[in-house]
């Protein structure tokens, strides 16, 4: 099972276009929410009167709750991933799940002040971090965020995504329409998908996670 | 030798179309010698899809089914045991296919019908069992009484329940107690689509007392099979999925279609026949284990 945390801010969106795609791959999903934000709870389709704050849900062969599940339930996703989603909610032991944790920043001040602290708060430093910065314009906004970041991190570690309106478009449509569809995103998105999923699962072809993505883009 | 019960709770929730994919893909994979039969009156279509008749002229179908069928076959077993020459003299039956084809009534009258047909089909099916390796049942639904009769002598009822909220609520509480310690129970849910939030997983879920992973199956909604339906051949349209060819021995048939199809689990953007037969095929592999 690869376990892979979210924490910082809003990365629902990536979440979303990750595990579509990895459904594609017919790789089992779950994403567990324990952030504040209801983001991902608004773009996932809540049928059956099921509740996510009690059960696991299952749309378009994604799995969604906003609890831990007991060991037998992550048992079933033991050939898959588990994506955890802590937005700010990050703690000592919740985040012992994950082997991996991204930091999602952007480049307001006040926004990467928070996330220093947040980071700092964090006492387990076992699992390997890992930064996204969102919505930057120009390369000088990524160099002035690891100036002002105080965790240490390494520059392989660093990912960045531009400032896009189609990415700004298709996330909205997601929560609007719950269809999981992304068929206008940028191709840096592209490319940040390709590449978190060619990490997480280093035994697929590119090609392959390529033709997935373009399968699961349709919200079919 | 076993009898499988196609039941569903309401009328119109695609039983006879899943009774024919299970039975073909049970035949043709598994080679098991399989008996099709209807307890209906009227209102299904058991014969048409596998015989390809037109459906629109009634007098091709009595042509077709004269001497043949439910009513023939009861009468026989009334006279005396029924065996395997007999019961084919009975049925249709299909080039380099294990399914013979018992068709159903043509009694106008109901009460003929009830008096004659259904008082003595169960001695029939219990003779048929004898001389083929599985008899499937289309029975009627809800709480027909003969339905209910035939319920306590099969070795696995399939409920046939589809994507409607309304009936599977309406189901589990009007039926749900009578099949909860059953062990013999398998739920199918055919016309299946995967992205709908009313999915197997979250049925599984919701319904889990009932419902568990061994115990359910979907056959998906799948354009072409429509088209073969309609059209009336549906055997050539399985046999071209599953790809079979005669001369194959039998495990090495099954295995390599099974295979084949689990194969196309880490694949990506499975076009939508591959995944109907797929699916399909997982459900019959889960019938067969309960069985």
């Amino acid at each position: 099972m690869r376990c892979i945390g979210y924490a910082g801010e809003e990365a629902f969106d990536v979440i979303l276009y990750i595990s579509r795609t990895l459904t594609k791959l017919n790789y089992p999903v779950l994403i567990i929410d324990l952030s504040d934000s209801n983001a991902l709870f608004m773009s996932v389709h809540h049928g059956m009167g099921l509740n996510s704050d009690s059960e696991i849900i299952n749309y378009r062969n994604i799995n969604y709750t906003r609890r831990i599940p007991s060991e037998e339930e992550l048992a079933m996703f033991d050939t898959g991933v588990v994506f955890m989603l802590y937005g700010r909610n990050v703690t000592e032991d919740i985040q012992l799940l994950c082997s991996e944790l991204i930091i999602v920043i952007n480049t307001f001040p006040h926004i990467i002040d928070e996330t220093n602290t947040l980071v700092h708060d964090i006492g387990n430093k076992d699992c390997r971090i890992r930064i996204l910065i969102r919505d930057i314009v120009t390369l000088d906004d990524v160099e002035r965020v690891k100036a002002s970041v105080t965790f240490p991190f390494s520059n392989e570690m660093l990912n960045y995504l531009y400032l896009d309106y189609a990415d700004y478009e298709c996330a909205v449509n997601c929560q609007y329409t719950q269809l999981i569809r992304f068929t206008n995103i940028s191709s840096g998105m592209e490319k940040y998908i390709i590449n978190n999923i060619r990490t997480m699962l280093p035994d697929i072809k590119p090609n392959q996670i390529k033709k997935a993505l373009l399968a699961a883009r349709k919200g079919r | 030798m076993s009898k499988v019960l196609f039941w569903a709770p309401y009328h119109g929730q695609g039983q006879t179309c899943n009774l024919q994919v299970t039975a073909l893909i049970m035949g043709l994979v598994y080679r098991k010698r399989i008996l099709l039969m209807q307890t209906h009156f009227m209102n299904n279509n058991l014969e048409g899809p596998l015989v390809g008749y037109n459906v629109d002229n009634e007098s091709d179908e009595s042509e077709i089914f004269y001497g043949i069928g439910l009513d023939m076959a009861v009468t026989y077993s009334n006279m005396k045991k029924i065996d395997i020459k007999l019961l084919e003299s009975c049925c249709l039956t299909f080039p380099n296919t294990p399914i013979y084809l018992l068709p159903g009534t043509q009694t106008k009258c109901r009460e003929t019908f009830d008096r004659d047909i259904a008082r003595s089909a169960t001695r029939l099916i219990q003779d048929a069992d004898e001389c083929v390796d599985l008899v499937f049942i289309d029975a009627n639904s809800g709480n027909d009484a003969l339905s209910v009769k035939m319920m306590d002598l099969s070795d696995l009822i399939v409920i046939n329940l589809t994507q409607r909220r309304y009936v599977i609520k309406k189901f589990f509480e009007d039926y749900g107690e009578r099949f909860i310690d059953n062990a013999k129970v398998f739920y199918l849910f055919g016309d299946y689509d995967d992205n709908s939030s009313y999915n197997i997983n979250n049925c599984r879920r919701k319904y889990g007392k009932y419902i568990k992973a061994n115990n359910s199956g979907v056959i998906p909604y799948c354009t072409k099979f429509m088209d073969a339906q309609n059209e009336g051949n549906i055997i050539r349209f399985i046999k071209n999925g599953l790809n079979i060819r005669s001369k194959n021995k039998e495990n090495k048939l099954i295995n390599q279609i099974i295979m084949r199809f689990h194969s196309g689990i880490r694949s990506y953007g499975q076009e939508e026949t591959d995944y109907f037969f797929h699916k399909s095929c997982r459900s019959v592999e889960k019938m067969v284990s309960l069985l």
